[in-house]
This record gives structure tokens, sequence and C-alpha cells, in this order.
């Protein structure tokens, strides 16, 4: 839907400075990543779970034929966990190169256009959850945290998985 | 890169008779009128190395035809048409340098249509070669257009061979001479035959009526996705299915109609698109011809290669992945099974070796033949080799059956002297690697002093396999069918504690190391006894045995493999994913990938399988 819009720049970005977002909650907080890095958004399905896996690698589900693996945003980011209600719902990622990731959140807002001078930069902080923010955005006085998505999974992270299994393996 | 992704849908595409043009004028612009590589003529190089691999497909095998019926003229038409083809869309899409060299080639094959140059040895040897260099600088160049691909000396040779062709006792060759010293002065093809330019008109017209084309070249990534919506259409099939049975009542006769109507369908269509997959085995096994022909010679043996089953389908993936490990059996043949002349004739056998190529479906199986006539393998002095290279216990006792699956030991050679073809005893070790991970299997049938037969065991396809659905717990996994041997229900008094905690299984007075599965994977398991459990029996090649406990078998099912994500591939002993009847994905396993991870736990067990495992 939204993807298609944007591939065409005309329309995508009216004022060049402006760029499209995906907004939706973790907890209480509203976060959003750029609408170029979503594939599509489904609704929560239960994946089927990958032993051996950090507790944030949630499984795998079958997205139309095409097996997907699944992670949750909430406990990726420390956020205090949040039992899956109604609204939850699984974020299909498109990243380059060619890695297609499902997240899970806690609920979709809405797609949000920002000027770059709507953006503030993140909150010099030590903490952790802090290296992940791209920016803040502030909008009729709410704010939303604009997520580096590749560093909040940091493919280091990802290919964890893998290493951590075979380190398992290996200690097995 | 075209190469991995495209597959061709039909089969007679590769058919001899079939050379198709793909010369427009309209891209016939002078070669000056290059200017820099803007997307247009981007295009139109690509389409044009993509023609020009369709080209080259089948003229190695023309090649090879020359050396057995030098003068047929149908062969060597086709092959001049071939040169001529290439030459005029190389020029027009701004490969002057490919358009010289191919200018060349036709010129000599010219002279071999006319008869001017005999066809010898070295002739067909300088053409191969023409050929190699052709196939590998298209190959180039669709990497990277830009690319230097010049190659001065083979282009000097085929002067050369124009001018004085090697071997040469041929009475009209005077006369060709002339024509072509004009043809080399001058570079641009509109001079370039002056001499033959009356004969080549009637060539082209003369090309076999060409039928219509009626292939499309389609990628293998939307193939793919039509067997992925194909999949995921009868999975959801299956559920409608199983709600109108919850149902029954509320749903009209008319519904149940269209419903089996529509399962049939889509039955059939799966059918079909995973036919999209299958290519006919022919390019493969003609590949061979030109190994036997290389190794024979190098070998100074004449062999004669038999092909038959050309048109047997294979998956595109097995396919790719099996020549090596074939010209590797067929090396081997050639080299080590065949005796050379003299002793074939000390055998009282013809001094031509005779190596029988064939393919064929049996049993859900495509089979793939290598039979020569040679001396055989001999189990004791295979045995004896093998305990002096330290591969097996010298006081090892083997089943012939056995000693012949040593040569597929890595480090193994039967031959005293390593030469170019073999005898380092890498190739046949890379032989059963490469066929076990097409989840196929090699069988040796030999005969001492009247030959070998190789025959190879591969699935029609890697797409799908035979598996079982097994739960534990609450978990699916799924277990390739082919990795189990048999099923098997203990009872309380077949199961043993080794050291109270290990299992050990009795299963006609076998005794066989127990995992759980639930231990395997890394899941905590419930602890319950043994006999309540359904016992795997896995047999590797090698005879090693083990059981592996589950909780229940759901169900045996053919399931398609689907590619898991970069971030979990790579896990050890997962192979792959599948998706389940009801549209949930599970694992697929790898079960020996998994004890082989168990094995160190339990050390206690190792020491007691040593022995068997050290007899093979």
């Amino acid at each position: 839907m939204s993807q298609e819009e944007n591939k065409k720049p005309a329309k995508a970005r009216q004022a060049d400075t402006s760029e499209r977002y995906l907004a939706f909650l973790l907890g209480k907080e509203q976060y959003a990543i750029p609408l170029l890095q979503v594939k599509e958004v489904i609704e929560m399905s239960e994946p089927t779970p990958i032993p051996q896996s950090p507790s944030y690698f949630k499984g795998i589900i079958n997205l139309r034929g095409q097996v997907i693996s699944v992670l949750d945003l909430r406990s990726k980011l420390q956020l205090t966990k949040i039992e899956n209600g109604p609204k939850t719902a699984i974020i299909i990622l498109d990243l380059e190169p060619s890695l297609c990731l499902g997240v899970i959140v806690d609920r979709i807002n809405s797609v949000l256009a920002f000027h770059s001078e709507d953006v503030s930069p993140a909150p010099d902080t030590l903490s952790s959850k802090d290296q992940y923010l791209t920016g803040v955005a502030r909008r009729d006085n709410r704010m939303t945290l604009i997520l580096d998505i590749r560093a909040s999974l940091s493919i280091q992270d990802i290919t964890a998985v893998k290493n951590n299994n075979q380190k398992q393996q290996a200690a097995a | 890169m075209w190469k991995n992704s495209s597959i061709l849908c039909a089969s007679d595409v590769f058919a001899s008779h079939q050379v198709p043009t793909f010369v427009t004028d309209k891209f016939f612009a002078p070669v000056e009128a290059k200017v820099s590589v803007d997307d247009f003529e981007l295009e139109i190089k690509n389409e044009f190395l993509l023609e020009a691999k369709e080209l080259l497909t089948n003229t190695e095998r023309c090649f090879l035809n020359l050396e057995k019926s030098a003068h047929d003229s149908e062969n060597l038409g086709q092959l001049f048409r071939l040169a001529h083809n290439l030459k005029g869309s190389s020029g027009a899409v701004g490969f002057a340098d490919l358009a010289d060299f191919t200018h060349k080639l036709e010129s000599l094959l010219l002279e071999l249509k006319e008869k001017r140059i005999a066809v010898t040895k070295g002739i067909v040897d300088l053409l191969l070669r023409c050929n190699d260099y052709l196939t590998a600088t298209i190959e180039t160049l669709s990497a990277d257009v830009a690319a230097e691909y010049k190659n001065p000396s083979l282009l000097d040779e085929l002067v050369r061979a124009l001018t004085s062709p090697p071997g040469a006792e041929n009475t009209v060759m005077s006369e060709g001479r002339g024509g072509l010293d004009g043809g080399q002065s001058a570079n641009s093809p509109e001079h370039a035959e002056p001499a033959p330019a009356i004969t080549l008109a009637p060539v082209a017209p003369s090309a076999p009526p060409k039928s219509k084309d009626e292939n499309i070249r389609v990628s293998l990534s939307r193939i793919e996705k039509l067997l992925n919506n194909v999949g995921e259409l009868s999975i959801l099939q299956a559920v409608m299915v199983q709600q109108s049975i919850e149902n029954g009542s509320a749903i009209s006769s008319l519904m149940r109609e269209t419903m089996s109507s529509m399962s049939k369908i889509i039955k059939e269509t799966q059918n079909i698109s995973m036919g999209l997959r299958m290519l006919p085995i022919k390019q493969t096994f003609h590949k061979m011809e030109r190994i036997v022909r290389d190794t024979s010679q190098a070998l100074r043996k004449e062999v004669q290669l038999h092909l038959s089953g050309e048109e047997t389908e294979i998956d595109k993936t097995v396919l790719e992945q099996i020549a090596d490990p074939l010209v590797h059996i067929i090396r081997n043949a050639v080299d080590h099974g065949l005796e050379d002349a003299q002793g074939r004739e000390a055998a009282g056998k013809d001094a031509v070796g005779q190596v029988y190529l064939s393919a064929f479906h049996r049993a859900g199986h495509v089979v793939i033949e290598v039979r020569d006539d040679g001396k055989g393998l001999d189990a004791e002095k295979l045995v004896a080799k093998a305990k002096s290279k330290g591969i097996i216990a010298a006081d090892a006792q083997l089943e012939p059956q056995q000693a012949y699956q040593l040569i597929f030991a890595p480090g193994f050679s039967t031959k005293e002297v390593v030469t170019d073809v073999s005898g380092r005893g890498v190739g046949m070790d890379v032989v059963r690697t490469n066929i076990a991970a097409l989840q196929g299997s090699v069988e040796i049938e030999t005969n001492l002093g009247k030959g070998t037969c190789f025959r190879i065991f591969l699935p029609l396809t890697l797409a799908i396999i035979d598996c079982v659905v097994i739960r534990i717990a609450t978990e699916r996994y799924v277990i390739p069918l082919a990795q189990v041997s048999e099923f098997f229900r203990p009872q309380e008094s077949d199961i043993n504690f080794v050291y109270g905690r290990s299992e050990l299984l009795t299963l006609r007075e076998e005794p066989l190391p127990a995992f759980r599965l639930s231990a395997l994977v890394g899941r905590e398991a419930p602890d319950v006894p043994a006999w309540g459990l359904t016992a795997l029996i896995i047999r590797d090649t090698a005879g090693r045995a083990f059981a592996v406990l589950v909780d229940q078998i759901v169900a045996q099912q053919q399931v398609v493999i689907k590619p898991l994500g970069n971030e979990i591939r790579g896990k050890a002993g997962v192979m792959g994913s599948a998706i389940l009847g009801d549209g949930k994905p599970a694992l697929i396993l790898d079960l020996f990938e998994l004890s082989k991870a168990a094995a160190g736990q339990t050390s206690s067990l190792k020491t007691k399988m040593q022995p068997k495992m050290e007899a093979v």
C-alpha cells in the first residue's frame, strides 16, 4: 500500500524535507520507523518457537508461503513486558540486503510525516536504549521516538543468534 | 548471474536444430557509433549475451561430432551459422574484438565446410578451445560488460590454422589460402569474405525452417513465488475442507461439488508448477563427452562413451550440483576403471574401452549410471591399500560391499602415481559428499575383470521431501524420512540405563544409544519413562545406528522445503523449514547433526560404539 506510494517521489515527498514514518506503540511510548523499511503489517499470529534462541527471538511464521523470523521488539529493547492483546501486531520489515524480519509491537498507530525541523537529535544519555534512537519528533505535545531499526535489532545480535547456537552446540 | 536465476521452461530449447537468430536490422549500427555505455547499449549488450549463451549451449557437442564425422554438412552448417550469428551481433552491439575473433572462427569453419582444410584432431582441439574461450568470454562479459576478454594467442593460432593448418597434407589448401589472406587484412565484416561471399548466400536460407520458438524464459524466483502461492492455496483448501466437514449440514451440495472440483484443480496446478523446475539431463550428459575426450586423450586411451536417457528430467538445483560428481566418476572410470590398450587385449577385450552413461527414473528417484567394461574393483587390493594408508585398522574385516565404499574415503587412491587426471584421492571423496548433500546415495556394482557400475540415486527434486512430522510436548518438528530406517515402540524391558543416566535401547538384540529429541534440541525434557515414547531408528551409511525418542508421530507426508532467513539459516541440526497442513511452519531437523553434538555428552557410549565405527 503505502510502499507503493513512496516509490513515487513527487507524491510521497511534497516538501523535500519531510519523510514518512510508521508510528507504533511499545508500552506507552510512541515509536516510529521510516516507512520505506516496512513491507507490510499483519496481525499477531503465534510463531513456532525455535529452540536455543534468545528470549526476544519469538520464532518463525508463515507469511503466504514464506517463512519469516519474528522478534519481540519490546523484549529486544528491554522494555517492560506487556501481554499480547488484540491490538498486538507484527511489522514485516524489508531491510537491505534481503533481510526480511517480523517485529512484534503493541499497537500500530498511523503513518506520520515529519519535516526535518520537527526532529531533534536523540537525548545524549548513556542508557543503552537510547543508542537505537536517531531522533525525537514532537508534534501536538506528543513525543515520538524515531528508531534506528537496524541498530535496535543489530545485525550483530541477529548473527549472534547463530553464533550463540554454535557455541551452545560446541559446549554441549 | 542469470545462470543461477533463470531456467528454461521447456526442454526442447536445446534441441540441436533450433538455432534462433537474434540479429535484427535495427541493431546493426556501425561499431564506430559506440558512445558511452548508456542504458540502451547496456540493454542490447545484455540481450546479446543472453542469446549468445543460449547459442553456445550446444556447440561443444557439434565440435565433438566433427571429430566423429568430419564431413557431416549439417553439423558444419550449424556451426558456421553459429559463428556467423555471433560475429554479426557481437559487432552490432559493440564487442568489436569478439566480432573479430568470431570472424576468424567463421572463416576457418567455412574452409572446413568447403573441405579446403581437413578436419584433424589438431583442428578440433583448436575449435574446442575457441568454444571454451567464447563460453568463458560470454560468462565474463555477463558479469561485467566492460571486462577485458582478449586472447591474442588464440587468435594467432586461428590465423595460423587458416594459413597453414596443422598436419595439413591437403591438396586444396592452397586455393583456400588465397581467398583468406584478404580476409585477414581487412577487419570490417563487410570486406571480410571476398571469396566465400558466393558460398555464404546459400548457407543462411538452407537453415532448417525455424519452428516458432515456443519457449519463454522465466526467472527461478518467479517460479518460486508461484510455488509459494500454489502451496498456500492448497493449505487454505485443506482448511476449507476441514470446515466443511465440521459444519456438514450447513453446506449446500453445490458448494460441496465446487470444493471437490477445486481441490482437483489445485492438486493439478501444484503438479504442473512443480514440473516447471524440471530440466532434461541432456546438457550435463553432453558435457561428459568432452570430459571423456580430454581425459582419454591425456591418458592415451581409446574410449567410446554411450549416452542414454538424456531426456530424463531432473530438478534444476539437483542438475546443477550433479555435474561435478559426475565428472569425477567419469574420469575415474576412464583412468582407473578402463585398462590401457595392451591390458585390454591381454584380457581378451576390444582395444576401445566402453563407458555407458545413462539416466532413468525408478521409484521416485532419478538414477544415473556410469558403467565401464574395465577391470573392476578388487576388494582385497582395496582393503590392503586402505590398511597401508591407515584408513582402516590393520585387523579390520570388511565385506566386499564395504571394501568398495573405501574408494570414497578421503585420501584414498588406488593409483600408484599421481597424474594430471586423477590419483590424488580427493575426487571420489567429493563425489560422496556432494551426492549426500543432494540427499542421494551411490551404489557400486563391480565384477572383477568385467567392469564397474556406479549407480547414483537422486531425489526427483530438492524442493519436496518425504518426511515424518513428530511432536515433543507442544512442538512439532519435521524429520526427513530418508534419515529414519524404522519406527519402534519400546517396551520397558527394551530400555537399559548406562551409569544411571544415558539410555540404551535394545532392538533385536542390538544395543542402540537412545537420545531424547527434547534434549537434542535443548528443550526441558519432561521426566517420563522412555517406554511410553516412540523411537525413530536412525542408521547412517557407515552402519552407525542410534535411536531418537519422541512423544508422538503426528503424520507422514510430503513437505515443501522453505529456506529460513539468514538470521537462523546456519543453525546446526536445522535443514530448513516446512509449512504444515494447518499453515504453521515447523523446523526440519537433521538428526545426524543433532546426535553428533549430543555424542560428546555420552562419552561412555562413544567408547562402546568405537569398534563399530572403526570397522567402517
